[in-house]
């Protein structure tokens, strides 16, 4: 932590040495991340290009509160998010459309098998099939509650939320094996508790 | 994976259109996700944020953004070797806006009229107005007065002495005096530069009042429109602001003419 550069330029910030040359750095080295962050939200260059300069104009406003026990672009991110917040409420009370990225969106499938279809089928199931379908639901809930916990969170990560296998693992602070072998147990499982009587049964 | 039930994707992605985003104001603070990813947070605590996170999209991906600040990949991180002209002038902005005391954060473009609509823009507009208005009216009111006491326009004037009432041997006739004239009054110093209230008495009943400002030590004058008085003879009182006492009021006969 003693050697990392970008302590060092921010305790030189702090203790008044070189502020001006000491900030140019540290902007230009993050400036590029800040912005990345507003752009995937779903802001316009525009829009995102504004957010980061709020968001550098906070740390530097209030660069003498940060304590150098943690890593900077921790705190820069929670300013980030902090923001972010700010403007999705903002934009929500002025009855404006959200901007966060639904996690749920189509993304290129390259390290799992099953992404989430969208939705029910095209043709309105008739009152007999929406009562079947009704009762599998309720069937599925409770098979999905009676999982393990960590299981069943991945679950949802993956089946609903759509959440590739690496960015479970983060999320969940497991490894990326240890997220694969949730998923495979609980589909397993779920079928099972889904179809007792069937050939595909445990 | 292909034995398993072909509705279980089906039904999961049910699942996912039913759920609803949390409230924003139900979601964790920035500051406890961070401390949820450096494992700061009590084992109930963790596991509240786990069930948070399996259901909120949102924090999730707040969640993996963190770990993209805190290991970039290299498009998050400056070119090395190339020159950002747009870093370079984004910083020359933030230098000024951090220069500047009038900055405000938060001043993302709100909407096109924002500028117009700014609560300092509309006291500058409002003070203008009432500034504007108190001084129109305070033209309006010199207009008035001009208009009424042409003063200045006004000839000839009448001067009428005070000291010839004095003397109780004497007797003077009335000083004869036509309206629509400026009316000089010689006080002779006798009377302080103040001012004065003159009031125009006839058989004992005051008919008229008038305050006046004395020009200079010894004078003061004043317009007496055409429809002031009727004609006849008035006696007229000169009052000096400090009550009779100081100041005994001086008297004499004026005769208004046709």
């Amino acid at each position: 932590m003693e050697h990392d550069p970008i302590l060092e330029l921010i305790e030189q910030i702090q203790k008044g040495i070189r502020v001006e040359e000491s900030s140019e750095k540290l902007f230009r080295r993050f400036r590029p991340a800040v912005q990345s962050f507003f752009s995937r939200k779903g802001f316009t260059a525009e829009e995102s290009r504004d957010l980061t300069q709020e968001v550098f104009y906070r740390v530097f406003k209030g660069i003498h509160t940060f304590r150098r026990e943690s890593r900077f672009e921790r705190w820069l991110w929670e300013i980030a998010a902090h923001i972010y917040f700010n403007e999705v409420r903002r934009r929500r009370t002025e009855k404006r459309d959200g901007l966060e990225q639904s996690l749920d969106t189509p993304v290129e499938n390259d390290d799992g098998d099953h992404r989430p279809t969208t939705g029910f089928p095209s043709s309105d199931p008739s009152p007999e099939e929406r009562a079947i379908q009704g009762e599998r639901l309720a069937l599925f809930r409770a098979a999905l509650q009676e999982l393990p916990d960590q299981m069943r969170r991945c679950c949802l990560l993956r089946f609903e939320r759509g959440l590739k296998y690496q960015e479970i693992a983060i999320v969940m602070k497991i490894s990326i094996e240890t997220v694969k072998a949730h998923l495979h147990q609980a589909r397993k499982r779920l079928a099972a508790r889904m179809d007792p009587g069937g050939e595909n049964g445990p | 994976m292909t034995d398993e039930p072909a509705d279980l994707d089906r039904l999961f992605a049910i699942l996912s259109e039913e759920e609803r985003l949390p409230d924003l104001d139900d979601h964790p603070a920035p500051e406890k996700l961070s401390a949820y990813q450096a494992d700061e947070l009590s084992p109930e605590e963790d596991a509240a944020l786990q069930e948070h996170l399996a259901h909120c999209a949102l924090c999730a991906g707040l969640l993996l953004d963190l770990q993209r600040f805190l290991n970039p990949p290299p498009e998050d991180l400056p070119r090395e070797g190339v020159v950002d002209f747009e870093s370079a002038a984004e910083w020359r902005d933030l230098r000024v806006k951090l220069q500047d005391p009038r900055y405000r954060p938060m001043a993302v473009k709100r909407f096109p009229l924002r500028k117009i609509f700014g609560a300092r823009t509309l006291a500058a507009v409002l003070t203008l107005f009432l500034f504007g208005f108190g001084g129109m009216a305070t033209w309006i009111a010199v207009l008035k007065r001009k208009m009424a006491l042409p003063i200045t326009d006004l000839t000839p004037t009448t001067v009428l002495a005070l000291e010839s009432t004095r003397g109780p041997a004497e007797k003077p006739e009335p000083t004869p005096l036509r309206l629509g004239h400026v009316v000089a009054f010689e006080t002779q110093s006798s009377l302080p530069s103040a001012r004065l209230r003159l009031v125009f008495r006839k058989d004992g009943t005051i008919r008229r009042t008038l305050e006046a400002k004395e020009k200079d030590e010894e004078r003061i004058e004043v317009f007496l429109p055409e429809s002031f008085l009727p004609p006849g003879v008035y006696k007229v009182e000169v009052q000096g602001p400090e009550g009779r006492a100081l100041n005994p009021p001086k008297e004499f006969d004026i005769r208004i003419l046709q």
